[in-house]
């Protein structure tokens, strides 16, 4: 139980929340946010304390590691920004957002969810908390309760069952071959074929053909989680009719979940198929960076240019799956944080920007340097993190990325994943070129300086500064990553 | 904090101040004060490394001797440390820059719009610019390249004129683009270097060590070379910098044609040549016929042009040829005169550049057909003007000439792996180069400056202040110097030279 | 202007006779310094000559007359040269020739053609990929219907795509007959 440790404490701060959501009625609903905080903040000390361990409990189907801690710690952190920045919606003048004791019970509980996919070693509890922390992002792009707001979550929740049903069904293929659902002994019989019919067990990973077929069901689920190319379609607009503070969460949180489903198939369930997989890597990668960066160039509308972003930057993410060594691991988790609090810093201030000023065109943020003058400067950090720019941290961790497909000799993917920050380098640009060349409108004004946001701000893009050039945080990654694959590799 | 770091951070140092300064024309003393240290903490930098270096080396060197090292492990899992050091060649190119950034500031002392950042993205800028002379780790010294080249979208697109978001969207993808190149030429160097030694280094000398095999030198040469070509101006990719340095304000236009477009001869020899010696004795003809389309093609486009900033651009254009053309002729004159064009360019450019600035300043128009006569008006400008072109065209005196003269009797006298007579044919045909540009520089000159008055507006402009009188005095003084004494900068970077040289055979 | 002249030329009789050789030269003295009698006698000769033909055609005793009218000495000569005179008084032309050939040829033929290709081709290369790039980015977007049955095809397309892809590799594999372990 003491493993579960930072789950419980967050079970117990929703359930809190929503309890003094319907005791005390009318007090200020600000107390539940810092509610939420501080069970965040306790929950990732539980975290630190027992960083790291090694540890199974629940019959071996919840297991922790150094990369599990790395990967709570990043939606931990994914979380507590995004509700620092929370009451921006919640208690603006213009259309707030309501209903806030509800959204915080949820988005703690999707966050608790989240932690228990990393840490599932069972097929099952896989596949429950993968829908657990989907369905209630469904939700969440709904809140607004608008006509646009709804459609995009019913559009999320068709794709999203889509997607669930194929991985299911590959699930089951999976469970048909080995007869197992551990994790571990499933990737065990995947690697000698399983079980061919007749109840034969064959050697070699080229005895089952079946094993493929359930990979390629796998990789639709997958796709649909971590926004691939040809399953992201759901992306733009449910993140354009999601409330701007969904949209944040969906473009770090849901990814992270995505990469941590994958993590789990690819690493640990196909581990020896992944070997094999490079092509079929190489191409997924391309096609959605491609597709992200090229759609984006036109786009006008601001959530929906941060959707493309955010599927292209799922596109050199996937790279990292290249490799099944330390250093695959160790780029994708870096990106992965390096990701959160870039985007996060992005979307703090386009949540506060959308919502004092209702326009969501790129157009907008005329002049906003003039008017906002530090918030266009985070902004402008930020997407510069985003395109790849050093000092930033984004640089970084985009180099260590290609530095994974050059590794496999991929130098054409390299190339093409260059050409593609050069090209995600224009939009962002038109941003900055927004903010900084052009004149600001006659209506735009100073925004709101909240000392929460700020705080959550100057820690996201102190992060993205600082994470690119201490080498602490990489370096530890490092020593999680190698211990991790250490013990993938039986 | 060592000399080489203090070297580099200190514009940065500068630009937090300008940034913090109260009011806003403290902000351009703060700058020249700044810079002016920094002028002075090179020559501190100079006379050190002169001390250590001239006993320190000696003709025989296969790799590339360091001084004033500094060293970090940063991401030691991956073997890439924060390493830091100077050599001849660096040197000259940190010299070059400080004069031209204090130039620069000089040269902009009367900007209206936004001062405090436009300092400090100057500053932020040539940060970069060090940044990349002194980094000998490639990791290190990417990302100052890549430092070095995003400011100058926001300096153009806000400070510029004409179609300025244009002309810096242009210039700074493609410049990307360039970094796309080098990028994917780094990564295959570790990567091969790696898996031949077993141990992982981004380390220049580290992987000068390591002898590439026959084929990755073929191919990843010219991808480097290319990548760093587009930044220096190699034809067909030198199309960003007409429209860059014409919609580019005066000291952004100083920098980027004389200190940025270097960044590019600068790493060709330092990254391509150096550590994939056979890449390029394949690829050397290849790229010195380039280099001679550039020199001459920049030349004959520049005669039919009738803004006085597209003039200089491809005067830019063709200067920078030269350079090119003396790292692709692979000999110890081409390289040195290479080196030497490297800093005579950039400093006669940064002159071009800040005259310009100047009349503009006062026609309000770049527009040749439009202006005439000036020299009645503005006898100052209009001589350092002359003294500038006659400087472009290689006069003897200047420092043009001296570099000029090296780079072609290198190509003439050519390299043990080429043939002999395509080298000489290019050189033939860049030296008449020189006729070219005389032909449009005079001309040009002569439309602007002499003859009668073309506009009678005119007729009550004023001459040089004081500021204008010291840029422009700085910049021909260094100019004159190193054309009538130049031995201290071919000592210099004399034998710095000699390890590239000595791995070619 | 007669005193620097006198000063000049009373010094230009005298200095050839220093032997600068010595003081220019490093080393061992070249063979050819002193005078070389082969080049100077008829070079003075020639001079000398146009000197007195030109005092004789243009100076005092034809003077008068040249001054007065057509007829002189001078004019005669010309007459009598033909159409070979008007091609010197020109210069044989060089000037009209060094103009026509930079403005009308170099300008024209060279300069002008490759500001243009600069402008248009290598710049318009560089425009066309931007304007490409703009062609791609709205064939993406106009992917993006909005409506979900489309979404929905896409999806098993994806799916199908990727088995077949999935089960390319098994195929591959199968050729090498993989034993990974």
């Amino acid at each position: 139980m003491r493993l579960m440790a930072p789950e419980i404490v967050l079970i117990l701060t929703a359930l809190l929340i929503l309890i003094v959501d319907f005791v005390f009625l009318r007090a200020n609903k600000k107390y539940l946010l810092w509610l939420a905080l501080t069970g965040l903040t306790g929950a990732t000390c539980f975290l630190f304390l027992d960083w790291g361990l090694v540890s199974t409990t629940l019959g071996g189907r919840f297991a922790t590691d150094t990369i599990s801690s790395w990967f709570k710690f990043v939606f931990l952190l994914a979380t507590f920004l995004t509700l620092s920045f929370s009451s921006n919606s919640f208690e603006s003048q213009k259309k707030p957002l309501t209903h806030r004791g509800e959204f915080l019970f949820v988005m703690l509980l999707t966050l608790v969810v989240m932690m228990f996919l990393i840490s599932s070693r069972d097929l099952v509890s896989l596949y429950v908390s993968l829908e657990l922390a989907t369905i209630p992002l469904f939700g969440l792009t709904a809140w607004e309760r608008t006509e646009k707001s709804s459609e995009a979550g019913f559009k999320y929740l068709a794709i999203g069952a889509l997607g669930s049903g194929f991985l299911l069904y590959g699930m089951g293929l999976l469970y048909g071959i080995t007869g197992q659902t551990d994790l571990n002994l499933l990737s065990s019989g995947l690697a000698f074929g399983g079980m061919m019919p007749g109840g034969v067990v064959s050697e070699g990973i080229a005895g089952n053909p079946a094993t493929w077929f359930a990979l390629g069901l796998v990789m639709a689920g997958l796709g649909f989680k971590l926004t691939l190319f040809p399953f992201h379609m759901w992306a733009p607009d449910a993140y354009d009719g999601a409330p701007t503070v969904v949209t944040a969460y969906l473009s770090v949180a849901s990814k992270a979940t995505g990469l941590a489903l994958a993590f789990l198939f690819l690493f640990q369930i196909f581990s020896v198929q992944l070997a094999s997989m490079n092509t079929i890597i190489a191409i997924f990668a391309t096609a959605t960076m491609t597709l992200g960066n090229f759609a984006a160039i036109k786009q006008t509308n601001l959530k929906r240019l941060m959707a493309y972003s955010s599927i292209s930057q799922a596109g050199y993410l996937f790279m990292g799956f290249l490799g099944r060594d330390q250093m695959s691991v160790q780029a994708m988790v870096y990106y992965m944080l390096v990701y959160v609090v870039t985007n996060l810093a992005l979307f703090s201030i386009l949540t506060l920007h959308i919502q004092e000023s209702g326009n969501e065109e790129v157009k907008g943020l005329s002049g906003f340097s003039r008017t906002n003058p530090l918030y266009a400067f985070a902004l402008m950090l930020a997407l510069f993190g985003l395109a790849g720019i050093p000092p930033l941290s984004g640089f970084v961790g985009k180099f260590f990325l290609f530095s994974v497909a050059a590794k496999h000799g991929l130098y054409w993917l390299v190339f093409v994943a260059a050409i593609n920050s050069t090209v995600s380098l224009y939009y962002y640009l038109r941003l900055v070129r927004q903010m900084y060349i052009e004149d600001p409108t006659p209506s735009s004004k100073a925004l709101a300086k909240q000392p929460l946001m700020v705080f959550g701000l100057t820690v996201a893009t102190a992060a993205s500064i600082l994470i690119g050039l201490v080498p602490q945080v990489y370096e530890s990654i490092g020593l999680a990553a190698q211990s991790w694959v250490g013990l993938l590799g039986r | 904090m060592g000399l080489l770091s203090l070297l580099i951070f200190l514009p940065l140092i500068t630009a937090v101040f300008v940034v913090a300064a109260p009011k806003q024309n403290q902000v351009r003393w703060i700058a020249l004060i700044g810079t002016g240290l920094h002028l002075a903490l090179t020559a501190l930098t100079t006379f050190k490394y002169l001390t250590e270096a001239l006993a320190g080396t000696s003709s025989s060197d296969l790799l590339t001797k360091l001084f004033l090292v500094e060293k970090f492990d940063w991401f030691s899992s991956l073997g890439i440390q924060y390493l830091l050091g100077v050599d001849g060649i660096s040197m000259a190119m940190v010299i070059l820059t400080s004069i031209i950034i204090f130039t620069g500031v000089l040269a902009s002392w009367n900007v209206e719009n936004r001062v405090k950042e436009f300092f400090a993205l100057l500053l932020v800028l040539v940060t970069g610019v060090f940044g990349v002379f002194l980094s000998f780790d490639l990791f290190l010294f990417f990302m100052f390249y890549e430092v070095a080249v995003l400011p100058m979208y926001l300096l153009i697109g806000v400070w510029g004129t004409g179609p300025k978001e244009y002309s810096a969207m242009k210039l700074t993808l493609m410049l990307m683009i360039g970094s796309a190149f080098i990028l994917v030429g780094i990564l295959a160097l570790y990567y091969t270097a790696g898996a031949g030694t077993g141990h992982y280094s981004f380390e220049l000398n580290q992987l000068a060590q390591f002898k590439f095999p026959q084929v990755i030198q073929t191919w990843v040469f010219p991808i480097i070379f290319i990548g760093f070509g587009i930044l220096g101006a190699l034809y067909p990719f030198h199309t960003w910098s007409p429209d860059g340095h014409a919609s580019a304000p005066t000291a952004v236009s100083m920098l980027h044609a004389g200190v940025l477009m270097k960044l590019g001869g600068y790493g060709a020899l330092r990254v391509a040549v150096y550590l994939l010696p056979e890449g390029a004795k394949e690829w050397g003809l290849f790229f010195m016929a380039l280099t001679t389309i550039n020199i001459l093609y920049g030349a004959f486009g520049a005669i039919k042009q009738k803004d006085l900033k597209f003039f200089t651009a491809y005067s830019s254009v063709s200067h920078c040829g030269v350079v090119l053309f003396g790292v692709a002729t692979l000999n110890l004159m081409g390289f040195k005169g290479a080196i030497l064009q490297m800093f005579s360019h950039g400093i006669m450019t940064g002159l071009f550049f800040a005259l310009i600035g100047m009349v503009y300043g006062r026609t309000h128009t770049r527009q040749i057909p439009e202006m005439g006569g000036l020299a009645k008006v503005m006898p100052w400008l209009s001589v350092c003007f002359y003294i500038a072109g006659l400087a472009s065209l290689g006069l003897p005196g200047f420092s043009g000439f001296i570099a000029e003269a090296h780079v072609f009797m290198g190509g003439f006298f050519g390299n043990p792996w080429s043939a002999a007579l395509p080298g000489r044919i290019m050189t033939i045909l860049a030296a008449m180069s020189i006729v070219v540009t005389a032909v449009y520089v005079l001309r040009g000159l002569g439309k602007v400056f002499l003859g009668p008055l073309q506009d009678t507006h005119h007729a009550h402009l004023t001459d040089a202040t004081f500021t204008e009188k010291l840029t422009t005095g700085i910049l021909i003084s260094t100019m004159a110097v190193v054309g009538i004494y130049p031995q201290w900068l071919i000592e210099l970077i004399g034998t710095s030279i000699y390890p590239i040289l000595n791995r070619l055979h | 202007m007669v005193f620097p002249l006198l000063v000049l030329g009373l010094l230009s009789c005298g200095t050839g006779f220093i032997p600068f050789a010595h003081f220019v030269s490093i080393g061992k003295l070249e063979a050819h310094s002193g005078i070389n009698w082969a080049v100077a006698i008829p070079g003075t000769l020639v001079a000398l000559l146009g000197l007195f033909l030109s005092w004789y055609v243009y100076g005092k005793i034809q003077g008068e007359q040249n001054k007065n009218s057509e007829g002189g000495l001078s004019d005669r000569i010309a007459l009598s040269l033909g159409s070979f005179y008007p091609l010197v008084k020109n210069k044989f032309y060089f000037d009209e020739i060094y103009l026509f050939v930079t403005h009308k040829i170099i300008f024209r033929y060279v300069a002008a053609p490759i500001a243009w290709f600069d402008k248009r081709v290598v710049d318009g290369t560089v425009d066309l990929s931007g304007w490409i790039a703009r062609k791609v980015s709205d064939a993406f977007l106009s992917l993006q219907t909005g409506q979900l049955q489309t979404y929905g095809v896409w999806f098993v397309l994806g799916t199908i795509f990727t088995l077949i892809l999935s089960v390319a590799t098994y195929m591959s594999l199968l050729g090498f007959g993989a034993y990974i372990k």
